[in-house]
This record gives C-alpha cells, structure tokens and sequence, in this order.
C-alpha cells in the first residue's frame, strides 16, 4: 500500500528544527526507510528531541550555564529565569561550531540578559500592573529599569571567571617574569580605581537600590582583582601566564564597563523621568550606546594585547 | 618503584554496549543498519531512532567510535549517510563489558540456575 506523501513545506519545516551538523544524515536514514511519507515525519519530530539533548549536552558549558540560571533566578525570579535558561538551553542545541570559545560565552550571556531585560522592561510597560504578577513584584523592589547594565558585568564576571579555568598550549614568553609583574601592578591599579567609583556613589546614593547593586558589583570585581584574579607573580608556568594575561583584559574590560556605570545611571534616570515610551527607548538605548563604547575601547585594548603576545615571540617549553 | 598505569576503560550503559555490539557487528554501519540490529539484538524491546542517534553522539564524544561522511546518495534524496566504526577505546571497552557478563554468565551457571529456552 502506497502511504500518502508529507507535504513538502511540512518536511523541510520539520527537519530545520533538526540541528544542521546532525541533518543530512539523519534525513536521509529517514528517506531511504520510509520515502517521504507521513511516518518519515512522524518519525522526524520523534528524533528531534533526542538531537536537540544531544547537541545541547555536547555544545552547553555547565558551570558558565548554572552561573548564569542561579543569577537569573535571583535577579528575575523563577518564571523569567526559566524562560532564559531555556533559551540558552536551546541556543546550545542549535550552535554549529560546537562547544564555544570564552569570549562567545560571555558575549552570549550579555546578550541573553540583556535581552530578558528588555522583554521584561516592555511587559511591565504594557501592563504594570497585572501582567506576570509574582515577577513584576520582586522587580519592582530591585528597580529593574536601572539594573539592566548592572546584569551585563555580573554575567561577565561570572564567565570570565569559570572560562579561565580552561587550559591552555603552553608557551615560554621571554619577558615572563617582568611582564607578570607589570599585570600585577594594573590589577592593584584596576582595584584601586574601582574604589575610587565606589567611595562617591556610596555617599551620593542617587538611587539606592542602584547603588547598593552597583556597590556589590564592584566590590567583587575589586576582590576578585586583589585576590583570586590577582596575576601571581611566583607563577612559572607560561602557559598559565598566557591564559591569566588574557583574563586580565577580560576583566579590564569589565573594570571599564563600571567605570561607565554612573554615566549609565545618570542617563537611565534623566529618560526614566520622561515616563512612557521615552523611557523605555531611553532605558534600552542608553545602555547599548554605552556598552558599544565600552566594547570599542575594549576592542582596542584588545588589539595591544595581540601585538604584545606577537612581540613576545612564544617558543616551545623545553621541561 | 614505579608502576604501570593500565588504560582507562569506559564503563559502558547497557544500550552502549548493545549500540557498540552492533557497529562491531556491521559492515557498512550507519543510521538505518544501526538502528536495524539494535533492534534486532534488543528484541522484543522497540529501539527509539533517536534514542540511537543520540548514543552515537555520545560516544563519539567519549572516543569510543568514530564516523565520516559518504557521498550523497540518491535513494536517500541525495542525502550522505553517515557511517560509524570502533576505536580502540570501543573495542577496549566492549572487550570489558563482555567479561563482565560473562563473569555474571557463569555465577548464575555455577548457582545452578537454568536456562529457559
């Protein structure tokens, strides 16, 4: 008996749902068993959740992923932090070039939160009042339309950290030792600096949730500088050094963005007072103007950072 | 003194094993002949296609197989299969798994335990 035939729009709708590195194969086991019947899609929508598990637990970076779903549960609650796992989750699946470098990780959380952000920033718009209820009251506590750039660096230095457990080729750089001491000194410097910020904001309280926020959020950067992150300088091991020097220009990077963060408030607020729509154009706006110069001036630190590593022509470690 | 440090062997699931027994088994394994003998090997149980495909993924990941693309066929709608075969590691592992079973073989033999046939 002849099975009637699967649209074709139906087929190729259902086999894009089919993680692209997995597809061919799988579609063409399924052709060459049933033709392009309806037990060929059947068939097809039973797999796709068994590849969609499979790509997620090849392509998902657990630490980076728990981070992020703990802080999301904490900042959002459980409704929308579920709603950003799953996103994540699923974003997992669908990447193509397997398991993603740091800088796709941290780049991917930024986005996320960000983007969680903004929806929740329009759904309260919308309908401040009785729309996601249980969230909208544990937002309305923490000031959410300030917090949005507050997400950014926390996600930031959550991946910075767990990505910088990640190893390294290891390589002899000349200059180890003097070059470990100068990444020491800007990481007092870079702490230093950070209280700077903090000392003012604490005493001006423009906005106190913000600042309270604001004021956590560089205390744990500036901690982390001058303890955990802080470059050792006994360290002999160049790979290590190699990797500790690019999570030092991750972490400026991150030192800036803070360095940015009352230029942030100051903007959030003056649009927020507008009301309506304005503020909610100038809550999302000013951050990401914001955050592309942070990106720019980070982008070109980077740069130094690449022709430094270049200068410091790396040889193969002889022990 | 020193000593030698044996291999690590991957302690296999029980639909690992019967998954890598029947890549062992083939001589052209892929999706459909793989799926085919798990089934056969695993009867009267049903075998999910995906639930297949998936533990392929695994274990390639694990070392334990291997696979690479064929040219695109027409009776798969100019599709390419993907074939699979043992690594060391599979073959390692396997090799232990099936010991094991046999271990358990001759307990229950020894315990004087029939066979139903």
């Amino acid at each position: 008996v002849e099975e009637i035939a699967a649209p074709v729009w139906l087929r190729h709708g259902a086999l894009g749902l089919v993680p692209a590195d997995m597809r061919d194969a799988i579609a063409g086991d399924l052709e060459e068993v049933y033709g392009a019947s309806w037990r060929y899609l059947i068939q097809l929508l039973l797999v796709i959740p068994f590849a969609l598990a499979g790509r997620m637990r090849r392509n998902l970076f657990l630490p980076t992923f728990l981070a992020q779903a703990v802080l999301a549960w904490l900042l959002f609650g459980p409704m929308l932090a579920a709603l950003l796992g799953a996103g994540l989750l699923i974003f997992a699946a669908y990447r193509a070039d397997g398991a993603p470098s740091e800088k796709r990780v941290v780049a991917e959380a930024c986005a996320f939160a960000y983007g969680a952000t903004i929806l929740i920033q329009t759904a309260t718009l919308a309908a401040p009042h009785d729309w996601l209820p249980l969230t909208h009251q544990r937002l309305a506590g923490l000031q959410l339309f300030f917090l949005a750039p507050f997400l950014l660096p926390v996600f930031c230095l959550f991946g910075a950290a767990m990505v910088a457990r990640r190893g390294e080729g290891r390589v002899v750089l000349p200059d180890f030792r003097q070059a470990l001491q100068n990444a020491a000194r800007r990481d007092v410097l870079g702490a230093g600096g950070l209280l700077l910020v903090l000392v003012p904001l604490w005493r001006d309280r423009p906005l106190s949730d913000v600042t309270a926020v604001l004021t956590l959020t560089n205390g744990l950067v500036a901690i982390w500088l001058l303890a955990g992150g802080r470059t050792a300088v006994g360290d002999d091991d160049s790979g290590r050094y190699r990797r500790l020097l690019q999570r030092q220009h991750r972490l400026r990077g991150l030192v800036w963005w803070l360095w940015g963060m009352p230029l942030a408030v100051w903007m959030q607020g003056w649009f927020a007072a507008r009301g309506g729509v304005m503020a909610m154009i100038g809550t999302t706006v000013a951050p990401l103007l914001l955050c592309y110069v942070l990106l720019a001036v980070s982008r070109e630190e980077a740069v130094a950072l690449r022709d430094r590593m270049v200068r410091l022509r790396p040889t193969r470690a002889s022990y | 003194m020193g000593y030698r440090k044996s291999p690590v062997v991957e302690n296999l699931g029980q639909f690992e094993q019967v998954v890598l027994t029947a890549i062992l088994a083939l001589d052209d394994a892929y999706g459909v002949t793989i799926h085919a003998k798990v089934e056969a090997l695993s009867h009267p149980r049903k075998v999910a296609r995906g639930a297949v495909y998936a533990t392929l993924d695994r274990m390639e990941d694990k070392g334990l197989i291997a696979s690479w693309l064929s040219e695109p066929k027409a009776e798969r709608g100019g599709r390419a299969r993907r074939h699979y075969r043992l690594e060391k590691a599979g073959e390692r592992a396997l090799r232990e798994s099936a010991r094991n079973a046999q271990r358990l073989i001759d307990t229950i033999a020894a315990a004087g335990l029939a066979w139903k046939k």
